[in-house]
């Protein structure tokens, strides 16, 4: 999806600057686009040291090919693409399997009923215990999740910054949600 | 539409539906609506942007030492042939001149593969 104009133009500047080796407008946008980078990495990473070592490499790798960037997309976009493929080199040489969802069924019933059954809503808040799920999902509903709940990314922005096809998007969207809903309920249940 | 699909946007677009179902949902827009507790080091901006601005130095040095060193082997070569009068057809590079479409062809196939290879893995990398 294009960008609006003025923020086209906002990045244009930016990376014309950033390109001439201007020191003080890559700090800029290293300021703009970290949380974007270290939401997008930490959801899939969780060693700090690892969420570090990628964040600083995707940054050094938006420095290298900015002069490259077209203007297509977003610069946040197109940032959140560099992010979103140093994320899954990682995992791939962690050999963390990424390249397909594991099979719906089994674990979606998996998901829902792994819960500590002494666990109960007076003894953790259920909200954080809510971001715990998440965190068990599969990577691609992680970052579609994080993509369009705190980025405020669109489908068509995520298909760009993933390479996922916009239905895919919207499809992983709804079961990553509809899954974590499935296991609030077995906690709710058990409040009542 | 499934019963699902109408809860999950009803509670997008701002709406309270009632019952089990939606209250489950409300905990899980919350939560994902929740920033992680992620956060970089204080001076992550100023390392990572020194480090661009270094490595991009080193980098060019790196490449003038490369096409400089590449410039002056091939001066030297090209020396060594003008004063020792070498043709490729002497002794056993014979064998190099009388096969010579054969080899142009294994070294462009060679570096046709090698191309699509790294095209290849590229476009994959990401794939689903």
């Amino acid at each position: 999806m294009p960008a609006s104009h003025s923020e086209m133009n906002d990045d244009q500047a930016l990376a014309s600057q950033v390109a001439q080796g201007n020191q003080p407008a890559f700090e800029l946008l290293i300021r703009k686009h970290q949380r974007l980078v270290a939401h997008m990495v930490g959801r899939l990473v969780n060693n700090p040291e690892d969420l570090e070592e990628i964040c600083q490499d995707v940054f050094l790798k938006v420095y290298d090919k900015i002069s490259e960037f077209n203007f297509q997309s977003k610069l946040s976009t197109w940032i959140a693409t560099i992010a979103y493929r140093h994320a899954i080199n990682h995992l791939r040489k962690k050999k963390i399997m990424i390249a397909d969802l594991p099979e719906d069924k089994n674990f979606a019933e998996q998901f829902i009923s792994d819960s500590n059954p002494h666990e109960t809503l007076h003894d953790i808040e259920m909200e954080e215990l809510t971001m715990k799920m998440i965190d068990q999902l599969p990577p691609q509903y992680k970052i579609v999740l994080t993509l369009y709940h705190l980025e405020d990314m669109n489908y068509a922005e995520i298909g760009q910054a993933t390479g996922m096809p916009e239905g895919t998007v919207k499809n992983y969207l709804f079961r990553a949600r509809h899954l974590l809903k499935e296991k609030v309920k077995t906690y709710l249940a058990k409040e009542v | 539409m499934n019963k699902d699909e109408l809860i999950q946007n009803q509670i997008e677009s701002g709406c309270i539906p009632e019952g089990t179902d939606a209250e489950a949902y409300r905990v899980v827009f919350s939560a994902v609506r929740k920033e992680p507790s992620l956060k970089l080091p204080d001076d992550f901006v100023v390392r990572v942007s020194s480090i661009a601005l270094t490595s991009k130095k080193t980098f060019d040095w790196d490449k003038l030492i490369l096409f400089g060193g590449l410039g002056i082997f091939v001066f030297v070569l090209g020396y060594v042939v003008a004063i020792t009068g070498f043709k490729i057809s002497f002794g056993k590079f014979s064998f190099l001149a009388s096969h010579a479409p054969l080899i142009s062809f294994a070294i462009v196939f060679i570096l046709f593969l090698n191309w699509l290879d790294k095209r290849l893995i590229g476009s994959r990398k990401i794939s689903h």
